[in-house]
């Protein structure tokens, strides 16, 4: 399909409609977008995208609307996507993230979407992917990823970013020795926001006992006073400069760039899987599981044959 | 991934309260739509340039001060200067008649008056034609890229 060359200098002059009417077209998953992708593949690669992660209330929107602050107060422009689960009942969501981020609505220089994740995990991730190269491609400096730190997200957010900053808060003692597998895996950045409330020393001494071996920075910071923000902001162009430089730059581009592809044919595998077989063949497989009649590991291998692989 | 009706709710103008808005934003999550709460204290810019970025089909704002004509106005003449009058706009509080007249000339498609029936509020946003909102500039070839 193509892309008349219109939409192309729309978006290459940032004009915010036409960012939004693409981010839709990607968030549904049409076709056109691409195309439009495709047209400005060359033009990525140039934004830091960082992912900002951690339990729900622990002020991750209200902590990017301060590090959005400082970005431009440094000159940079800023895309943002926040993610928020979509009910698995209704297909409703409530994006209540933007609200937090209101001091920067009338810049020009900031660009801010509410994604919900529609219910389809692999389907998200590669979504917010695209949505995060196209504010890339539009010429944001830096893209911003919100999501809910909690559960497998995490593992996602991992492979979206080059800088991944995990919040915990004051208080959290018993719940980050658990998430400490999880943290280390994906934090890049640990923060203790809401340091002006008590218990953020403790709090950030146990960090250092669990991570003070390693190279991740931890840091303290209170959205709330505006204390801290800088030295984040620091700290995450510390992280990616690293990044650009000597054999990081190589393998860092060949991890992100590989699990971009990968992902996206673990998608097109099972979508042509699906069309060759049938959704239905496979829930009649899924309710064999259910029903214990079979395990997941054979019924996989069913569906395989069935398909012909 | 199917279309999925995406509305902007918020309060505009000065007085405060966020129950009912918030009433109304729950009720439309619950019934299957995406709903970017936006909260108090907005004034029509913030409004519309939220709407414009989030690419919504629908404006929901809750206005319960006196100065409802001249806040109306701005918002629908502000989403035209964006060309962005594919965005319904829509409204509840206290209105009266002549107002309600007034502002339907204006283009606002609906308003709810305090206790309205939610299920009310939820139909006319169900029937919001999807994906009119606002044209990208330019259109793909074979077809058009507002989709
Ligand atoms: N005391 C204190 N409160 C804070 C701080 N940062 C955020 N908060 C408050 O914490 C609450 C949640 O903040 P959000 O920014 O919405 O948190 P979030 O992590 O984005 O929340 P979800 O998106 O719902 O997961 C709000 O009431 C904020 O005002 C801080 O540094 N100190
Ligand atoms: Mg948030």
């Amino acid at each position: 399909m193509r892309i008349a060359a219109g939409v192309v200098k729309q978006l290459l002059k940032r004009d915010p409609k036409t960012v939004a009417r693409c981010l839709t077209l990607i968030e549904n998953g049409d076709p056109r977008a691409k195309s439009i992708l495709k047209e400005l593949y060359p033009r990525t690669g140039r934004a830091h995208i960082v992912g900002v992660t951690g339990a729900p209330g622990t002020g991750k929107s209200t902590l990017i609307s301060r590090m959005i602050a400082e970005l431009r107060r440094r000159q940079k422009r800023v895309g943002v996507l926040t993610v928020d689960p979509t009910g698995p009942f209704s297909g409703g969501a409530l994006l209540g993230d933007r609200i937090r981020m209101r001091e920067h609505f009338l810049d020009q220089g900031v660009f801010i979407r509410s994604l919900a994740t529609r219910g389809c995990k692999g389907g998200v991730a590669s979504s917010i992917r695209d949505a995060a190269c196209l504010l890339d491609a539009v010429g944001n400096e830096i893209v911003v990823i919100e999501t809910i730190g909690v559960g497998q997200d995490q593992v996602e957010v991992k492979n979206l970013a080059h800088t991944i900053v995990v919040l915990v808060i004051p208080g959290m003692g018993d719940e980050i020795q658990g998430m400490k597998a999880g943290l280390l895996e994906i934090a890049d950045i640990l923060v203790v926001n809401k340091a002006d409330l008590p218990g953020a020393e403790e709090t950030w001494e146990q960090l250092r006992g669990l991570f003070g071996e390693t190279a991740v920075p931890i840091l303290k910071t209170s959205a709330l006073e505006n204390v801290g923000v800088g030295e984040l902001v620091d700290t995450l162009e510390e992280h990616y400069g690293k990044l650009q430089t000597g054999s990081d730059r190589r393998d860092g581009g060949l991890e992100f760039s590989r699990s971009q592809v990968l992902s996206l044919l673990r998608d097109r595998l099972l979508d042509r899987l699906v069309q060759r077989i049938g959704a239905g063949s496979i829930e009649a497989w899924v309710e064999k599981v259910a029903e214990r009649r079979l395990d997941a590991h054979t019924a996989a291998e069913k569906i395989l044959k069935s398909a012909g692989f | 991934m199917a279309k999925k009706p995406r509305i902007l709710i918020a309060k505009i103008g000065l007085d405060g309260h966020d129950r009912g808005v918030k009433i109304v934003a729950r009720a439309l999550r619950d019934a299957g739509i995406e709903v970017i709460y936006l909260g108090i204290h907005n004034t029509p810019q913030e409004i519309v340039s939220s709407a414009i970025q989030e690419d919504v089909d629908g404006v929901g704002l809750s206005v319960h001060s006196a100065a409802h004509m001249t806040l109306f106005k701005e918002v629908t003449r502000l989403l035209k200067k964006g060309k962005a009058t594919g965005i319904a706009v829509f409204g509840g509080g206290i209105i009266p008649r002549e107002d309600s007249r007034a502002l339907k000339k204006l283009g606002v498609r609906a308003l709810f008056a305090p206790g309205a029936p939610l299920e009310e509020i939820v139909e006319f946003v169900k029937r919001l034609p999807l994906g009119r909102r606002q044209k990208a500039k330019g259109s793909a070839r074979g077809g058009s890229a507002s989709g």
